[in-house]
């Protein structure tokens, strides 16, 4: 793994709330998204990951914080500057039928972010588009139909064509198979992971489905009232996830289960309900839900603090807290509030 | 809150609720007339809950809703037989389905804010549920209503019970859905989607809730849902729906790990699990279901299926062939070319 590709630092998105007060989407958010690599985001309803996703991409504009692009200041650029790094930064949404304009012939669709950033000719994206659907799956003679000649897997692949056409280096996939029934939704996967790997694309992939993010992430980031509280590997965040709400998660999958069962595989059935994100609770904000909370836990709030080379989690009493300190890394100095920024402890992320 | 993950308890044969025989459903669309549900034999019995899968217009919702004349209507044609406690429900008329729908069929369905009155406190329609099938006084529904809000585990139910469907949460809403369905102590539950629009935490919370009440009323509940991972949790027995037929039923852990038909097959293959190797590649199904009004006169999944042969051009009977027990399949593959298809899950 290499350098990161987007980072955010502190970055915050403010609503205002009732009674004139403010509602935070996005607590100080640090994360680094690393070259090359598809980082899955996971939370539940409201737990800020599709603020996060838009507002990494300048869609949704932070209250405050920075996001840097491969060394840029993305949230200085303005006008022309932008429209071009825009090109390299590109989304894939979760509703097929809601976000291809149904007027429009699907050639234009897909070829309008090449022709808006580059001043492409339009016989140099006629090619690429036809290439694309090709590449897509859809075959080049789709471009000359509409939308709703499509099925809901193949407006996906619409979608997906539409995101690469500018050659982007970063693509943020929002629930882009969720609303897919599952035998569709593996083609797609395949076709995502396939681009991954053949465009050697960067991938931010935020989902709830923590089975199709396990399929296709590399690491893993836990999401919970605006805040990150867990960066981990996906092999080490599956096989034990440290903080107690990605445990709590995890066991709530409703999964298929072999007969008789994996005994240490206990159901853990969380209580409670999110609290309300224009009042949130004192301290660390899981604690309310939090089966562990002790006294501390009331009064302060954890910060996202490494607890083992790549693995970071914002829990004072985390599920797993050895090997860092064991090893005596030196890596422990730069142990921080940042997290997933704390680039040293990456190289040790083996996948 | 911990609780040991139980398997319900696989139910010894017990008395047919509601019988199945050549259910038909077929819509009038501008193409022409669309088989949603194309000849269906199906027997729910006594307290068990019976999941049917399928995919986005596979026809396990327009199955449910026929049962109990729900999608009736002059574009709806329903032919065939559901015997129910002696009648024929798709015989019956309106007027006798009503009594039947909410006291002896009741129905949950995905979408519990669309379901609820907007206008009336969660309470007051709880208890109106009570009210429309039973002579009760006014303030003993209201009571029972805070009763039947309790046991499907809101905590504070005298609060809820005054609260207004937007001032309750998604899960809120689900349970308060559930305890609707609960009022009149019907035999049998349809519930359709009932946890599919919830998050997962909560979503584990209102299964609990569901399995338990089954459980304690020993409502016979038939569960529709898209997702192998529910069925997995609350079901005893399944059926996999594809182009309006079943093509697969059995004891549920059965068909979830001795699956017999390649279309049954290709969707467990199709979902990514939260545990054990990480394959590079889905074993997804190829091409995309039937929508259209033109089926095949053979077998449904046969342009899909990776195993095709020439004797898929007739139409499969869904009988015991290579499964256990009260397992059968539509499939006419000779056991040991299952067993490759098993083992290749499906193709792309």
């Amino acid at each position: 793994m290499s350098a990161p590709l987007v980072s955010a630092r502190r970055l915050r998105v403010e609503y205002p709330g009732r009674a004139g007060g403010r509602v935070r989407a996005l607590r100080d958010v640090d994360l680094d998204i690393l070259q090359g690599e598809t980082l899955g985001l996971v939370g539940e309803s409201g737990c800020g990951k599709s603020t996060l996703g838009r507002a990494l991409l300048r869609v949704i504009e932070p209250s405050a914080g920075r996001i840097e692009f491969a060394g840029a200041d993305l949230t200085r650029l303005r006008g022309r500057q932008l429209r071009r790094t825009r090109a390299e930064l590109q989304m894939v949404f979760q509703d097929p039928f809601g976000s291809l304009n149904p007027r429009r012939r699907v050639a234009d669709i897909v070829a309008e972010p090449l022709l808006r950033a580059r001043g492409t000719t339009r016989t140099e994206a006629a090619r690429t588009v036809a290439e694309l659907l090709d590449l897509v799956g859809l075959g080049a003679e789709a471009g000359a139909r509409r939308p709703h000649e499509f099925s809901g897997g193949q407006r996906q692949r619409i979608g997906i064509a539409r995101a690469l056409a500018s050659s982007p280096q970063f693509v943020v996939a929002d629930e882009a198979v969720s609303a897919l029934d599952v035998s569709i939704q593996a083609q797609v996967l395949n076709l995502l992971s396939d681009l991954v790997r053949d465009r050697g694309l960067t991938m931010l992939f935020i989902s709830h489905d923590l089975g199709v993010v396990r399929h296709i992430a590399d690491r893993i980031a836990v999401m919970y009232l605006g805040q990150i509280i867990e960066i981990a590997s996906r092999d080490a965040f599956f096989t034990g996830p440290a903080h107690p709400y990605s445990r709590a998660l995890l066991s709530s999958v409703p999964a298929l289960r072999r007969p008789g069962g994996d005994p240490a595989r206990e159901r853990e059935v969380l209580e409670g309900e999110l609290p309300d994100p224009a009042n949130p609770p004192e301290g660390c904000l899981f604690r309310t839900r939090c089966p562990k909370a002790t006294a501390e836990c009331r009064t302060r709030m954890p910060e996202l603090r490494e607890v083992a080379p790549g693995r970071s989690v914002r829990c004072h009493l985390p599920l797993v807290s050895g090997g860092f300190e064991a090893e005596g890394s030196s890596d422990a100095g730069n142990s921080s509030d940042c997290g997933g920024s704390a680039s040293p402890a990456i190289k040790d992320v083996t996948l | 809150m911990t609780a040991a993950l139980e398997h319900p308890p696989v139910q010894a044969v017990s008395e047919p609720v509601l019988e199945i025989r050549d259910l038909r459903v077929q819509f009038d669309v501008p193409a022409g007339r669309l088989p949603a549900v194309d000849g269906v034999d199906l027997t729910l019995r006594q307290g068990e809950v019976l999941a049917l899968v399928g995919e986005s217009g596979s026809g396990k919702s327009a199955l449910s809703m026929s049962l109990v004349g729900l999608n009736r209507g002059p574009r709806t044609h329903i032919t065939g037989e559901v015997s129910f406690g002696g009648r024929d429900l798709v015989a019956a008329s309106e007027r006798e389905l009503r009594a039947v729908r909410g006291k002896e069929i009741a129905v949950v369905f995905q979408d519990a804010l669309a379901a609820l009155n907007p206008l009336h406190r969660a309470g007051a329609q709880v208890s109106e549920m009570i009210r429309a099938h039973r002579d009760v006084p006014r303030a003993q529904a209201r009571d029972r209503a805070v009763e039947l809000l309790g046991e499907v585990g809101i905590a504070s139910p005298d609060r809820a019970a005054r609260s207004y469907p937007h001032q309750l949460s998604g899960g809120m809403r689900q349970r308060v859905m559930i305890a609707m369905g609960l009022a009149n102590d019907p035999a049998v539950l349809i519930a359709d989607e009932p946890t599919t629009a919830l998050d997962v935490t909560i979503q584990a919370q209102v299964l609990a809730v569901l399995k338990r009440v089954q459980r304690d009323h020993g409502t016979s509940v038939l569960l529709i849902t898209h997702d192998l991972g529910v069925v997995s949790e609350v079901a005893h027995r399944v059926a996999v729906m594809y182009a309006g037929r079943i093509v697969e039923q059995g004891l549920r852990d059965e068909v979830l790990f001795n699956p017999q038909h390649p279309y049954t097959m290709g969707l467990l293959g199709s979902v990514p699990p939260i545990d054990g190797p990480v394959l590079r590649r889905l074993p997804a199904i190829s091409g995309s279901p039937l929508t259209g009004v033109e089926r095949p006169s053979g077998c449904a999944f046969a342009p899909r299926c990776p195993f095709v042969h020439d004797a898929c051009a007739e139409r499969p009977e869904l009988r015991r062939r290579h499964g256990g027990d009260g397992h059968v399949d539509a499939c006419v593959l000779p056991g040991a070319e299952r067993t490759e298809a098993r083992t290749k899950g499906g193709t792309e």
